[in-house]
């Protein structure tokens, strides 16, 4: 089954810790393998996700480009793929 | 052309020298600070750095595609930075004035809502509200 690196940065790195590692089935997506982090860890359910929907102010990227929550819902990680999640940015 | 993410202070004298041409007709420098907001001492800023730096590298070719800017030289901090510190520095060159401040006003509206950098409010140990 393939491991998935999931990345966090701002708030959600103190939430979530900065680098985790999940394994899930073969053929989960990007938003099924982010659904099956979330359900690890109370905190995140509500910070990530809107019943199964990710919420729209969380900015994803797959292997350190950025994808939107459709593309999470198509897109299947292979193994060592590595997903970032981070908050709205708030540089300058 | 300088495009960085770096801890240490910005040397803004050296970068404005060392970025002139005799192209330029103006040189426009944008330098964002830490403002005392009156409930913290200091930001700590967390920045995804390579990501953000490939982001540099695109935001300032947009520019220079845009506004047929001469030069972009673009220094973000990040680590922690005491009240009055510079946050930022946007170096833009330019044959006339109008595109060297035009140019310099896209650069800093994109990096603030694209490049992954986030702020956070320091006061004395605590750890106080990330900056949206």
């Amino acid at each position: 089954m393939p491991e998935i690196i999931i990345r966090s940065f701002a708030k959600f790195r103190e939430l979530f810790g900065g680098t985790n590692s999940i394994t899930v089935p073969p053929e989960t997506t990007v938003s099924g393998t982010l659904l099956a982090f979330a359900k690890t860890r109370s905190a995140s359910m509500d910070e990530l996700f809107s019943g199964a929907e990710l919420k729209s102010n969380i900015i994803l990227m797959y292997n350190r480009e950025r994808i939107d929550a459709e593309d999470a819902k198509t897109i299947i990680p292979a193994d060592g793929d590595e997903i970032v999640i981070y908050p709205p940015v708030s540089g300058g | 052309m300088v495009l960085a993410l770096q801890k240490e202070d910005i040397d803004i004298s050296a970068l404005i020298k060392n970025s002139r041409s005799t192209k330029d007709g103006a040189q426009v420098v944008f330098i964002g600070c830490v403002r005392d907001d009156g409930n913290m001492d200091a930001l700590e800023i967390e920045a995804f750095v390579p990501v953000a730096e490939k982001d540099l590298r695109d935001i300032s070719a947009e520019a220079i595609e845009k506004f047929g800017l001469t030069s972009v030289d673009i220094i973000h901090r990040y680590g922690r930075l005491e009240l009055g510190e510079t946050i930022v520095v946007i170096l833009v060159g330019a044959g006339h004035r109008s595109e060297a401040y035009e140019g310099s006003r896209y650069i800093i509206e994109r990096l603030k809502e694209k490049v992954p950098i986030w702020k956070q409010e320091l006061s004395g140990n605590t750890r106080g509200e990330w900056v949206h």
